[in-house]
């Protein structure tokens, strides 16, 4: 399929067009855009899928002007494009039919004081808040950030950062991936970008270490006309030789409304030889959706560390997407998926090795109870000419009720001779010898489990810098310890008779 | 051997003793005050015919055991013979299977009758063989839980964590373990001498009142088996009672035992005093299977 539209870029006060081959048979990640001027722009024609026709409809107006090319622009992306299906790879497991039974609403705006509140002590000086999308100047507190380092709305950006942002966004990820091997991240990323309120971006110049953990909360509020919806979108550059350690935190801006669909699109470029740890907490309400395409290019000896904690929404989809694009560039990246109750908790990710010499490492970690599910797929791409790899990826997942459910799919795609390796997934429930040895320690089998599970948790959470996630991430992990129904004992797995 | 039959459905057996006399006072230690004798204290666990299976593999075969207060029993046997499936049982593992036989502790109550973790709350210690490596939970969180579990069944007041640190660190020293080890995840990363000395330094704070110790000196240097027995030595009185699984004489060098038992085939075929240990020391198990 060739599709052309308009795309205009406010900062170089310029229109493009471009053309994507939605269905190219290669694995690309983004279309880039031609910077050829289109002979005759073309109007943008409303999409075709009256889901989207609506939410477009119901999108918040942009809060910087600059951002409305990239708005029509990507508006204009979903004229041809088709709501995901679970005849799609990417969407097979992942049933959104809920999300597209409701009708999209603009978002009350609301937040309750409480929203920040465990968090307020360790992010002070360094905190980037964003209500339903768009930068809240009054919740933000940036005081304590070195000079230099750019963090805050676009709108808010000098000339240079503002354009290098735009851009960026110039780019919808996934454009022309092959349908059978993508995230899936396309869609939802054309309809985030035409739904535009601001853009958050963090950029950090050569050579400067933030030692301080900069948080950047996206709260989201619902609406009593329809399901409020939210467009956070956030860009980080970090700079040759830079370091930072982030804390993304998505959640309710108050906690009784927690009925609401937030969807995100985050973009990170990692420059050479700088560093970036990425704590990642979905803390979304009950209620909630929750879609989120992060994307992240690892440059020559780069590194990127991850710990992406999934625990919150009805319906939660994170697609991780890391390119190792140079030479030393290295990444590990961990996931945390937690689900109980009817909830579903779905990763895809996929780490491309797109240069030799290049480590990645990835453990995903799932736990699941009640009736929830957990869906777990993680590609690693190694092609030809990726020598000098090394790749492991492991993939644990606890199913800890007879009614819960974990779809796991771990791949590897290697093309190329000199790469180390390895994957893996395990499936099981809390091992009885550890319960019993708790037993016998004079805990009861519910106890024993719990504590078992705050501490899986808790090693997983050891590198988030907040003592209130860690600890808000181990209750929630205790508290898909209760069994439903009599179990019985698996004596096969008693390791210590 | 007296049989004594207290209630309907309740037997008792005492093995070479008398029964005793003062079943209905409250307190171990005030029954000791008039029964100062270790050999002849009140009966603290009685083990009859006991049978179990796991995957209905037979495994004990009725095992008969009497342990008094401020005894220390040894159960040697060769692999196999059913000595840590004996201990296990005692603890209430859920992998075996009693078929037959009973238990009772203290004043007659059925020790199978209880969960495990009641049981270790009724002072009922295993030391594991493996003690098992729990990660993300702190040594320190994890003592201080179940010695709360056991002081909360005593009736006594919870221990909170300042408290427990002062408590935690006299005792810590007395296994000669550094107080590096509290931070640390429960069992994670030990050595095999550290897991043991960790599973004495439990013993110590939870003070049961019977002890069972799945081949505790198994995989010690002779250092950490001097630390591990003087532990255990420390812990030992008049009023509790201690088991001790072992291969091996060397353990009974420094814990002394009152008696020594030899397990076959799931059943207890010789009893005796400490020299039973030395003999099989020189002459091993070919008494088992005469030629």
């Amino acid at each position: 399929m060739l599709r052309t539209c308009l795309l205009g870029s406010l900062a170089l006060a310029h229109a493009f067009s471009f053309s994507s081959p939605r269905c190219g048979g290669g694995r690309h990640e983004s279309v880039l855009l031609s910077l050829a001027p289109s002979p005759a722009p073309l109007a943008p024609t409303p999409p075709s899928d009256p889901w989207f026709s609506a939410s477009l409809a119901s999108r918040p107006p942009p809060r910087v002007a600059s951002l409305a090319a990239a708005r029509e622009g990507a508006a204009s992306l979903l004229a041809a494009a088709a709501r995901p299906r679970r005849k799609d790879e990417a969407w097979r497991r992942t049933d959104l039919s809920a999300l597209f039974a409701a009708q999209l609403a603009l978002p009350s705006g609301e937040v309750a004081a409480a929203a920040l509140e465990e968090e307020m002590e360790v992010s002070a000086g360094a905190r980037l808040v964003l209500v339903d999308g768009a930068v809240s100047e009054e919740l933000t507190d940036l005081s304590a950030l070195p000079e230099g380092v750019l963090v805050g709305s676009v709108g808010s950006m000098d000339a240079v950062a503002s354009a290098r942002v735009m851009k960026q966004l110039e780019t919808i990820p996934e454009a022309d991936a092959d349908k059978r091997t993508e995230l899936g991240a396309y869609t939802f990323a054309a309809l985030n970008q035409a739904s535009l309120a601001d853009v958050a971006c963090i950029y950090l110049p050569p050579d400067v270490e933030v030692s301080q953990p900069l948080f950047v909360f996206m709260l989201s509020s619902g609406s009593t006309s329809g399901l409020g919806a939210s467009h956070p979108n956030l860009v980080v550059n970090l700079d040759r030789g830079s370091s930072l350690s982030l804390v993304q935190s998505y959640s309710a801006s108050k906690a009784a409304d927690s009925d609401y669909f937030t969807n995100a699109l985050t973009r990170v470029t990692l420059g050479p030889d700088s560093r970036l740890r990425h704590s990642y907490l979905q803390e979304q309400g009950l209620g909630a959706f929750h879609i989120d395409s992060v994307f992240v290019d690892v440059q020559e000896s780069a590194r990127y560390e991850s710990q992406m904690v999934s625990t919150g929404a009805r319906i939660s989809r994170l697609n991780v997407g890391v390119s190792l694009t140079g030479s030393g560039a290295s990444c590990q990246v961990q996931g945390l998926a937690l689900g109980a109750e009817t909830q579903l908790v779905d990763f895809h990710t996929f780490i491309r090795h797109a240069s030799p010499d290049c480590q990645s490492s990835q453990e995903q970690r799932n736990a699941v109870a009640d009736r929830a599910r957990v869906v777990f797929r993680g590609a690693v791409v190694v092609p030809r000419g990726a020598d000098n790899t090394t790749a492991n990826q492991l993939c644990r997942t606890l199913l800890l009720s007879d009614t819960s459910r974990a779809d796991i799919a771990p791949t590897l795609e290697i093309a190329t001779d000199d790469v180390k390796c390895t994957h893996g997934a395990t499936i099981a429930d809390l091992d009885d010898e550890m319960i019993f040895y708790l037993q016998a320690r004079g805990l009861g089998r519910l106890e024993a489990r719990s504590l078992l599970l705050e501490g899986w948790a808790r090693t997983f959470m050891s590198q988030v810098p907040s003592e209130a996630a860690r600890r808000r991430a181990a209750v929630k992990a205790s508290l898909l310890a209760p069994e439903t129904g009599e179990r019985v004992v698996r004596l096969q797995q008693l390791t210590s008779i | 051997m007296a049989v004594v039959s207290l209630l309907p459905g309740w037997a008792m057996v005492f093995v070479g003793q008398p029964a005793p006399s003062h079943w209905t006072l409250p307190r171990p230690h005030a029954r000791f005050a008039a029964n100062v004798h270790m050999a002849t204290g009140d009966v603290l666990l009685n083990v009859k015919n006991l049978q179990a299976s796991v995957d209905d593999n037979s495994i004990l075969k009725g095992v008969n055991i009497c342990v008094r207060r401020g005894e220390v029993h040894a159960i040697m046997g060769p692999n196999g013979s059913g000595k840590s499936t004996l201990s296990k049982v005692l603890v209430g593992h859920p992998a075996y299977e009693v078929t037959g036989g009973e238990v009772t502790y203290r004043e007659g109550e059925d020790l199978l009758d209880l969960a495990p973790e009641e049981r270790a709350q009724q002072g009922v210690f295993l030391a594991f063989q493996y003690p098992v490596e729990i990660s993300g939970v702190s040594n320190a969180d994890f003592l201080r839980l179940a010695v709360n579990k056991r002081r909360g069944a005593l009736g006594e007041s919870e221990y909170d964590p300042i408290e427990f640190f002062g408590v935690l660190g006299e005792k810590m020293s007395s296994v000669g373990m550094s107080m590096d080890f509290i931070n640390r995840d429960v069992n994670s990363g030990f050595s095999g001498g550290e897991k043991k000395r960790n599973e004495i330094l439990q013993m110590a704070l939870l003070e049961p009142e019977l002890a069972i110790l799945d081949e505790t000196d198994s995989g010690l240097d002779i250092d950490a088996l001097k630390t591990v027995a003087a532990g255990v030595n420390a812990y030992k009185n008049d009023e509790n009672g201690i088991v001790l699984i072992t291969h091996y004489q060397r353990l009974l060098d420094y814990i002394k035992p009152d008696f020594v038992h030899i397990m076959s085939k799931g059943q207890i075929v010789r009893s005796g005093g400490p020299e039973l240990a030395l003999e099989l020391e020189k002459d091993g198990y070919k008494f088992l299977n005469p030629v």
